[in-house]
């Protein structure tokens, strides 16, 4: 709504900055923490990212020969789960805007040996490059909060998404019980803190504590969605909405 | 405990049968399962035939829903009922757990056991998994060495032997402390003694039967003649 202001400004954490910049700064945090990402999320989710990511995945409902974008793929965690899942007659592609978070995906699923029918691509998710209809799943973690336009984004992910596919949004959300609101937000004022301590930069993390507080709540992720052509939308609240899974599904014919 | 089914009743929504809970269960034995069928080259290639199939399994009493999904050499497990299942199991879970544990299939129906879809891609699976045969030598020999595994094994199959021994000469024992010390028992020879006493009694007394019965229709017709 903020992108419709006649400052052309938009939010960055809890700055506002010009809709242009937005990217490049998102991009500098990213740059700086690629490397200690993995290790950062075990420490600020104490672990629990991996069972999310595996519920996540299972309800992509993916089976041997389908194609699926993982988008802000990132350090490849969810490529290194949709892979064995695809197997060798489907195809995920590891899509990220930004280079540096690539890299380490890359690298890593390489190192992990898996790298089979996994392929990488720089990518803005409000603009992206890939002919319509031709995934069975699109699969955004953690990575919808940064994207300057998200209601591009999810139009431009409904485009992509194959006629009966699916797309699956893992996103921070808003705590449906209030003490526990209040218990995760005391917990995550720590995480400039760990984030200083580990890579050396708590700015980044001062960013992502902000960010999650400014994303869409669930029922507003939910009205986006529906907006961008998407239907039965549902999501589901992981640890009390502190995250939620959207899903959103694509009518089979039109 | 059984509730007739309404024919046109409204889907329920599944979604409480697929929960993060379900999700780290089914996470800790799909790893346990890929694991075990790691260490048999042959059941995973066997496996790869049955690629992309998937089986439900839908458990009413307690209300869990699993698909098992194959994904060439490995097994993939869910909650998700999204997933469309090429066979689909319904039954309660003492009836699921027998199925599982038995290639017994005669008697599913009574068992309150529903299949629906391709019942043949059961039959294959089971196969498949019944023939899981792991070689653990080998696959210990790769942490201890040849020679610790060897110890392992015969030391494993000398405490077998023991086992095996023990409980036959316990059976012995109790068995002759029984029949031939206490004599709360008879013995066998005892027994099979006395069976055919019963049988040569059981033959006399048929044959002093009849012989009784021709003697009455005698003396019937010699009275009334």
């Amino acid at each position: 709504m903020n992108n419709d202001s006649p400052e052309k400004t938009t939010h960055f954490g809890y700055r506002q900055v010009a809709v242009e910049e937005k990217a490049d700064l998102v991009g500098e945090v990213f740059h700086s923490v690629a490397k200690k990402y993995d290790l950062m999320n075990d420490v600020m989710s104490l672990g629990t990212h991996r069972i999310i990511k595996r519920f996540t995945v299972e309800l992509s409902a993916l089976r041997p020969g389908m194609k699926v974008l993982d988008l802000a793929g990132g350090t490849g965690d969810f490529s290194l789960l949709f892979s064995p899942l695809v197997g060798s007659q489907g195809q995920v592609v590891l899509a990220d805007i930004n280079e540096s978070m690539v890299r380490v995906g890359r690298d890593r699923i390489i190192d992990k040996g898996k790298s089979g029918n996994i392929s990488y691509t720089l990518a803005n998710a409000e603009q992206l490059p890939f002919t319509a209809n031709t995934f069975d799943c699109i699969c955004i973690a953690y990575g919808l909060r940064n994207v300057t336009d998200k209601q591009a984004a999810l139009n431009s992910m409904f485009e992509m998404t194959a006629p009966g596919g699916r797309v699956l949004i893992l996103e921070f959300s808003k705590p449906v019980n209030p003490l526990l609101g209040k218990a995760y937000d005391v917990y995550s004022t720590l995480w400039p803190k760990a984030g200083q301590l580990i890579t050396g930069d708590g700015e980044s993390y001062q960013y992502l504590v902000e960010s999650i507080r400014m994303h869409p709540d669930q029922e507003t992720l939910k009205q986006m969605m529906q907006e961008a052509g998407f239907e039965n939308c549902e999501y589901h609240n992981v640890m009390g909405g502190i995250c939620a899974i959207h899903v959103g599904h694509k009518a089979a014919s039109r | 405990m059984s509730v007739t089914k309404l024919p046109a009743a409204s889907p329920r929504p599944l979604t409480k049968v697929n929960s993060i809970f379900h999700s780290t269960i089914y996470s800790l034995i799909e790893t346990g399962l890929n694991q075990a069928l790691s260490l048999d080259p042959g059941t995973r290639k066997q496996m790869e035939s049955l690629s992309g199939k998937c089986i439900r399994i839908h458990c009413q009493s307690p209300r869990l829903l699993l698909n098992i999904l194959v994904c060439e050499q490995h097994l993939s497990l869910s909650a998700n009922e999204a997933l469309q299942a090429d066979i689909s199991i319904k039954g309660n879970a003492s009836a699921l757990m027998k199925l599982l544990v038995t290639r017994n299939t005669a008697n599913l129906r009574q068992d309150g056991i529903v299949i629906s879809g391709d019942v043949g891609l059961l039959g294959k699976f089971q196969a498949i998994l019944q023939n899981l045969d792991i070689d653990w030598e080998y696959q210990l020999s790769k942490f201890i060495g040849d020679i610790p595994t060897q110890f392992t094994h015969d030391s494993i199959n000398a405490a077998g032997r023991f086992a095996k021994k023990t409980r036959h000469n316990l059976e012995e024992d109790i068995d002759n402390y029984l029949h031939d010390e206490t004599r709360l028992f008879p013995s066998e020879a005892e027994l099979k003694d006395f069976y055919k006493s019963v049988d040569v009694l059981r033959l006399r007394v048929d044959r002093l039967d009849s012989r009784t019965g021709k003697l009455q229709s005698i003396l019937a017709d010699a009275i009334s003649d």
